[in-house]
């Protein structure tokens, strides 16, 4: 014993004595923090919250003037033309729209966006763009662990571990993060401790297996947020800005007619409504096929399901829009019409106001309205700005 | 305590201490290095939905 | 969890080093098997992701073992060997059908498969198959299981015998001090080289220079990443009571490739020569047309040994070929070597100073690996 008290033990103490000794002369040393990036004026749209860190807590706040709507969507928002909701209606009135998003960000990413910032949530304005594509077979396992890493940084997830409200919301997001964990290498403290406490309610066993992993890395968690600057308290809870309706006058008729005409002078290689250039380059005549998931129930539905009732609970002030595909490219899409069923149905439910742009049948299919196989164009765009519009009560 | 002992104790020491402090320094939260950061294994092909 | 994967997998070792120690005190010494086995078990069911695949694959092989060795003594081996290789090469061939990609691969198959095949290819057919636990010990120990050393059974029954008698205060600094070292090893050494020197100038980038940088820093990562795992799983394992073999040696300093097999991933250098190679230059020995030519049958056998090893990781270019190019390394100096004693005297190096000769080998073999194992990276883009 006298060997491992003078070979280990004593070697041990003292290095672990050093380390806390210079622990906070070495932090300011060697992690300088950077300035924090300046915020750019007027941010209009968020790929994700890892390129943009700062917009983390802005994320669904009102802006200072006014309110802020928040369109949440996947690569339908990826283009920037003047009919996009975040540069037309921040245009054209004092309340902004601000989108987020990029291919790939989900119903369970949305969910856990704002899972994490469950605070702000209470009369908070979001419209969810909702893509019937979600739901094909190819991508209704849900959001892949990749696309959640880009929305959900540490500070989120530690959200949602320790300070959303205990309920079967905060346990759907658990539980499904703890779906993503074995494919996440080097997960962060809070991944772990989400995934351990999943793990510790399968039997008494796991819970006295898990409980030493989980009382250490809560210990290391509370240290780590302690040490990242503006980071170790949970924001309060913010007041809304009421959404004020303006005297601002649009023809929307006369927009909306003028960027059909214009969709469809540009679609003018085919008879499938699809913009020339895309035509020429992806499509060249072939059509696309959907797969509905098996049984049309899948964990993508599931998650929208829980979005849904997660948004009611919480009293946001949601909508949401159902896009279209291109029935003329996609020749089975009658396939996806039992889940849209679904989605109409829950949405109905929930009494969420709905701009639902679906339809499956050709002869009602509103030419112009996406500008490729399944992102809107402007005309479709102009629709949802008037929804927007109409729905918020933007003008007077 | 015997030299060789005594030297053995100095060199544990000295080696424990720059571990300890190599080892927080590489995976201190506060070191932002890419490879100290949270990583998908799945590849992922932008979708187009 | 898988072993290594995260720091959280140190506080459980910590108690798998904690537990025997304290039950030495209470149970007998044939019982050491069982508390080991308990410990593997927890592991397996608890934390590890796949646990039922190493169960079903504990009782495949130990089944096949049995039923070919102690019921039918099955005198061709080759049947067996096949038979219990079939998850390994199912996976490696990627030969799978239908829904069994979803559940065939999981990790610790690898290092698995190659210890009950060679303890298979050990076991004398008048031996009666080792006791279950024992058994299921040699397969699953927790800090061997996913990444090796390849122990051999008998090594292994040996050291668990002995178990409770190994805890002991100087075994338990020496599993230490090389668990320190294998800490080092992994998450400092290698973790520095793959953040500040691995990737300092683009992978695709055909400048010699960049090259070279990426070539070196690959050998030096791959090193002290494989050998960290290694020595932390030996550190570990002394802690427990087993020994476990040593798998790297100061490979950096070897003056040929037979040495260098004697000090880099010793285990597996170790058990493809007993498994493939001998047996390979044995049967080609006993056919008519290759007996004349001994050098000839051993280059072959060793080229061949090679080849198998870079298949095993998997059938791209890049594993294929760095297999061939150390099998070439292999038969160059076999036929050097074979033609030195024939002829009694140095044919390259003649009267040279045997220390210069010593250190022109070392320099000239460390390239020629680091060359080797950059084809093996993939990082070498042609």
């Amino acid at each position: 014993m006298k060997k491992i008290g003078l070979l280990i033990l004593f070697p041990a103490g003292v290095a672990i004595g050093c380390l806390l000794l210079v622990f906070d002369r070495m932090n300011a040393v060697v992690f300088k923090h950077e300035k924090q990036l300046e915020q750019p004026a007027d941010v209009r749209y968020i790929d994700n919250f890892q390129h943009h860190p700062y917009f983390e807590d802005d994320f669904l706040a009102s802006n200072d003037s006014s309110e802020t709507i928040f369109l949440l969507g996947s690569s339908e928002l990826t283009t920037d033309t003047p009919a996009m909701p975040f540069n037309f209606i921040t245009e054209h009135f004092k309340t902004r729209v601000v989108a987020v998003g990029h291919a790939g960000n989900q119903c369970f990413s949305i969910y856990s966006q704002l899972l994490a910032n469950e605070h702000k949530l209470k009369d908070a304005p979001v419209v969810i763009m909702l893509s019937p594509g979600w739901f094909d077979a190819k991508y209704s396992t849900g959001t892949s662990s990749k696309l959640f890493l880009e929305f959900n940084s540490d500070y989120y997830l530690n959200n949602i571990f320790q300070h959303t409200v205990k309920s079967e919301f905060r346990d759907y997001g658990i539980k499904r993060i703890s779906d993503l964990f074995h494919e996440i290498i080097n997960p962060d403290l809070t991944t772990k401790l989400m995934f351990y406490e999943q793990q510790s309610n399968r039997s008494i066993v796991h819970k006295i297996a898990y409980s030493p992993l989980i009382v250490v890395d809560g210990a290391l968690n509370d240290m780590k947020f302690r040490l990242l600057d503006g980071r170790s308290s949970y924001p309060d809870a913010i007041s809304r800005k009421p959404i004020i309706a303006e005297p601002v006058v649009i023809n929307w008729d006369s927009l909306l007619t003028a960027s059909q005409n214009e969709q469809l002078k540009n679609a003018s290689n085919n008879t499938w409504y699809i913009e020339n250039s895309y035509y020429s380059e992806y499509v060249k005549g072939e059509q696309g096929v959907l797969e509905a998931a098996p049984g049309n129930s899948s964990q993508e539905l599931e998650d929208f399901k829980m979005l849904v009732k997660f948004l009611k609970a919480r009293g946001v002030n949601a909508s949401f829009v159902i896009m279209p595909l291109n029935p003329y490219f996609y020749g089975n899409i009658r396939i996806m019409d039992p889940v849209v069923t679904q989605l109409r149905t829950e949405l109905k439910a929930s009494g969420f106001p709905c701009l639902d742009l679906w339809t499956s049948d050709k002869a009602s299919y509103d030419k112009g309205v996406l500008r490729d196989v399944m992102h809107l164009g402007d005309y479709g765009w102009y629709q949802v700005n008037k929804f927007i519009a109409d729905t918020y009560n933007l003008q007077k | 305590m015997n030299n060789s002992l005594l030297t053995r104790l100095v060199l544990h020491t000295v080696l424990y201490t720059v571990i300890a402090l190599s080892l927080y320094l590489l995976y201190s939260p506060l070191n932002d290095h890419p490879k100290n950061k949270a990583g998908s294994s799945t590849q992922f092909v932008y979708q187009q939905f | 969890m898988l072993p290594f994967s995260s720091f959280e997998f140190f506080i459980i070792m910590a108690l798998f080093v904690m537990i025997p120690a304290i039950l030495k005190n209470f149970m007998k010494p044939e019982h050491y098997k069982y508390v080991l086995a308990f410990l593997n078990f927890a592991f397996l069911t608890i934390w590890f992701p796949q646990p039922w695949h190493f169960f079903a694959l504990v009782v495949y092989s130990y089944f096949l073992i049995w039923l070919l060795s102690d019921k039918l003594n099955v005198q061709n081996r080759i049947y067996g060997v096949l038979l219990l290789l079939l998850p390994m090469l199912l996976v490696k061939f990627d030969i799978r059908g239908g829904d069994m990609n979803k559940w065939l691969p999981f990790a610790g198959l690898s290092y698995a498969s190659f210890r009950f095949m060679g303890y298979y290819m050990d076991k004398a057919p008048e031996e009666k198959i080792v006791n279950v636990a024992s058994y299921f010990n040699f397969l699953s120990f927790t800090p061997t299981m996913l990444i090796g050393p390849i122990d051999r059974m008998n090594r292994f029954k040996a050291s668990e015998d002995n178990g409770f008698a190994a805890i002991t205060t100087d075994n338990f600094i020496a599993g230490w001090n090389a668990f320190v070292k294998g800490l080092a090893f992994k998450y400092v050494c290698a973790e520095l080289i793959d953040r500040y020197w691995l990737n300092i100038f683009p992978e695709e980038s055909t400048e010699l220079l960049h090259m070279a940088n990426t070539m070196y820093a690959y050998y030096f990562y791959l090193f002290f990443d494989f050998a960290g795992y290694s020595f932390m799983a030996l550190g570990i394992g002394k802690m427990m009571g087993i020994i476990v073999p040593v798998n790297f040696t100061n490979p950096f300093f070897a003056r040929n490739p037979p040495d260098f097999w004697k000090r880099f991933h010793i285990s597996l250098g170790d058990w493809l020569k007993d498994y493939f190679f001998t047996p390979l230059y044995l049967f080609m020995s006993r056919k008519k047309s290759m007996k004349k030519y001994p050098v000839t049958r051993q280059n072959i056998a060793l080229f061949l040994t090679f080849l198998l090893m870079g298949c095993w990781n998997g059938f791209r270019g890049n594993f294929v070929i760095s297999g061939a190019v150390l099998g070439l390394y292999s038969v160059v100096y076999n036929t050097y070597a074979i033609q030195c004693k024939k002829k009694g005297r140095d044919v390259v190096f003649g009267n040279m100073n045997p220390k210069v000769v010593t250190v022109i080998s070392i320099f000239m073999l460390f390239n020629l690996i680091a060359f080797a194992l950059y084809i093996f990276s993939g990082k070498l883009h042609i």
